[in-house]
């Protein structure tokens, strides 16, 4: 069963003459993410009352959301107020293929979030959680978020675990650290995963990092892939 | 897993022990390792070996510590269709003879080759010659950046016997970088053959080749004459490309309907001094807006749009203006906004062809005149309306609803011009 699958994935292996594989490809928050795709595919890199609103009435237009995370004077806040209301809509979409969470910060070195206080950590955690309950989204990226509190990403990553859609992840420039390394590798092992594209450029793998994320591909290859 | 991206990512040590065995039983087919110079060439060699033993289609490993005993442990990769070794430049001439020839004795049938900034030297060039003489399957070789002034590089000897090995060969790429190259004229008179054969080339880069003199940049021109050319993009710029050549470009481009972007930057002599000038830029205006006549106009190149970054106004005219109208995909309304702006704009409309038009033709151009604003239109784009209401004053017999009284004007001494719409 698993070889019919891979042969089935090999033919779908891009190798386009024309693909740039630029180094700096990892940072792709440029304007061509905003102009790629045809009538159907829209981009929002504001989630306003207006998006929220067609979110909410699973417009079939909204296909691609980007979530971009301000950090001002001192603190987070979400675009919209009542940040538990972004995450309910998104999840009760089900139309939403690909959901991009950027941050917008003016400093060099990004978010910083070491340091920064519970209540928010658990509000981050809690409108990720957005993400394990819906069923359609088939590509996140957390790109470029530095969010290097101990254990964020652990806890992040293991809800992913058997995600019905999910097919791409990129966690690019990510401080996954150990934690990160072995919940992604538990990911990769789930009799559910469905994910054929995993980003971790500019990750910083140690070698334990690195062999728990491999324990995680050895199981990834080995389990019995459920349709 | 399929694609597995570990670009950068700082592992060292035990990586080749640990991910290439990882990778042995995965199914990752489509792996990045790029910009991992934290790995060593030792280690380098013992993870590319454990390479071989996978099912890897897609390998990424640019700018690493790759060196000749590496590239060898690489080349055992049997089902690999995509490489790019971008940047290893620990690799030596000898190390890519070797290369390439193990590449061909395996019958490897890659689709993308990268081997760009890499000093392959004229041993490594004869040796490729070989292997791309072999391998039909290719689609994209970059081959950039691998002359320079390194005792390494390809000289322009090396190019030419690369090339003349070429011409005998069935390659029928898609996309060929040469840029920043030795190439001189002989080598651009032994290139047009070789991509005057290929049906299938869309991108050719032939920029920063400083060698070439005009006289062999003119000679480029019996390529675009090919019944195969199908070019889309051809990149010259930073080269010594002067009026004469592009004059000559522009007079092979009138008919053509493929190429999209000619970009010619940066061309001037060694005193820097621009060797393109007014008679080149006119030559290019006349080729996407010739304003002769409007049939003219009409039959202008609708397709060229991408030639240079920033345009001296002083010496462009409205060439600037006629490319960005070019890069709308309707070509009947690009040649409509040509015809509207150059021969019955607000200044200087040209009624005359519509008052000696037959009445027959009436209506359908009055329909083209009266066509609705496009939706997302790159560059100006003016209303016929303005001609409408010029016309109607002209002849206000067609557009008056009252009962006709007065004789139809005769039709036989009207002037016969048919704008097909």
């Amino acid at each position: 069963m698993e070889d019919t699958n891979n042969n089935q994935d090999n033919d779908n292996i891009d190798i386009d003459h024309n693909d740039n594989n630029d180094i700096s490809d990892t940072d792709s928050n440029d304007e061509d993410a905003y102009t790629l795709g045809g009538d159907n595919y829209t981009v929002y890199t504001m989630l306003d009352k207006d998006t929220f609103h067609r979110l909410k009435q699973n417009d079939t237009s909204i296909i691609d959301i980007e979530v971009a995370l301000h950090f001002i004077y001192g603190s987070f806040f979400f675009n919209s107020v009542d940040w538990k209301e972004d995450g309910d809509y998104i999840a009760s979409n089900a139309h939403l293929k690909s959901l991009r969470i950027t941050h917008h910060d003016g400093r060099p070195n990004g978010l910083g979030m070491q340091g920064r206080n519970l209540t928010f950590r658990q509000q981050l955690q809690e409108f990720f959680s957005c993400i394990y309950r819906n069923n359609s989204i088939k590509h996140i990226s957390f790109n470029s978020i530095y969010i290097d509190i101990n254990d964020f990403w652990g806890v992040l990553i293991e809800g992913l675990s058997g995600h019905p859609s999910l097919d791409s992840l990129d966690i690019s420039h990510g401080k996954l650290g150990s934690k990160g390394c072995e919940a992604l590798g538990k990911v990769l092992e789930h009799t559910r995963c469905k994910l054929k594209d995993l980003r971790l450029s500019y990750c910083q793998l140690d070698d334990e990092g690195l062999g728990l994320l491999c324990d995680g591909l050895v199981g990834n290859s080995t389990k019995e892939i459920i349709p | 897993m399929i694609k597995l991206s570990l670009q950068n990512t700082s592992v060292d040590n035990e990586a080749d022990i640990i991910l290439g065995s990882a990778l042995r039983v995965s199914a990752v087919r489509d792996l990045n390792l790029s910009a991992n110079d934290s790995i060593s060439s030792a280690r380098w060699q013992l993870l590319l070996h454990q390479l071989s033993y996978t099912s890897i289609k897609k390998l990424d490993c640019r700018m690493n510590k790759i060196d000749d005993a590496g590239l060898e442990a690489l080349s055992s990769i049997g089902t690999l269709k995509s490489l790019d070794l971008y940047y290893n430049n620990i690799i030596t001439p000898s190390g890519w003879r070797s290369f390439f020839n193990s590449v061909q004795s395996r019958g490897i049938q890659l689709v993308k080759l990268d081997i760009s900034e890499n000093k392959i030297g004229n041993e490594g060039a004869a040796a490729l010659g070989s292997l791309l003489g072999s391998m039909s399957s290719l689609k994209t070789l970059d081959l950039t950046d691998i002359s320079g002034d390194d005792p390494n590089g390809i000289t322009t000897q090396g190019w030419q016997t690369l090339f003349t090995t070429l011409n005998v060969s069935n390659l029928d790429l898609a996309d060929l970088n040469l840029g920043s190259n030795s190439i001189d004229d002989e080598g651009i008179q032994l290139l047009v053959p070789l991509v005057s054969r290929m049906n299938s080339l869309k991108r050719l880069g032939l920029n920063c080749n400083e060698r070439a003199t005009p006289t062999g940049w003119r000679a480029l021109s019996a390529f675009l004459q090919s019944p195969n050319f199908a070019l889309q993009e051809l990149h010259l710029f930073e080269c010594k490309l002067n009026d004469d050549a592009i004059i000559r470009f522009a007079e092979l481009l009138a008919n053509n309907k493929t190429l999209k972007s000619l970009s010619i930057d940066g061309c001037i002599d060694e005193d820097d001094i621009p060797l393109i000038t007014e008679r080149g830029w006119e030559a290019l205006s006349n080729l996407v807006c010739d304003e002769t006549s409007i049939m003219n106009t009409y039959n202008s190149n609708h397709i060229l749009h991408d030639v240079y970054d920033d345009f001296p106004d002083e010496l462009t005219g409205n060439l600037e203006s006629c490319l960005n109208l070019n890069r709308n995909e309707d070509k009947t309304e690009v040649a409509r906004q040509k015809i509207l702006q150059t021969h019955f704009s607000d200044n200087t409309p040209n009624m005359q062809e519509f008052l000696g038009m037959e009445l027959e033709m009436m209506p359908s151009a009055m329909a083209w005149i009266g066509r609705p604003t496009h939706a997302n239109w790159k560059g100006t784009h003016v209303s016929g309306l303005s001609l409408m209401f010029n016309l109607m004053r002209r002849l206000p017999d067609l557009f008056d609803s009252s009962p006709r009284t007065q004789k139809k004007p005769s039709i036989g001494k009207r002037k016969r011009v048919i704008l097909q719409v």
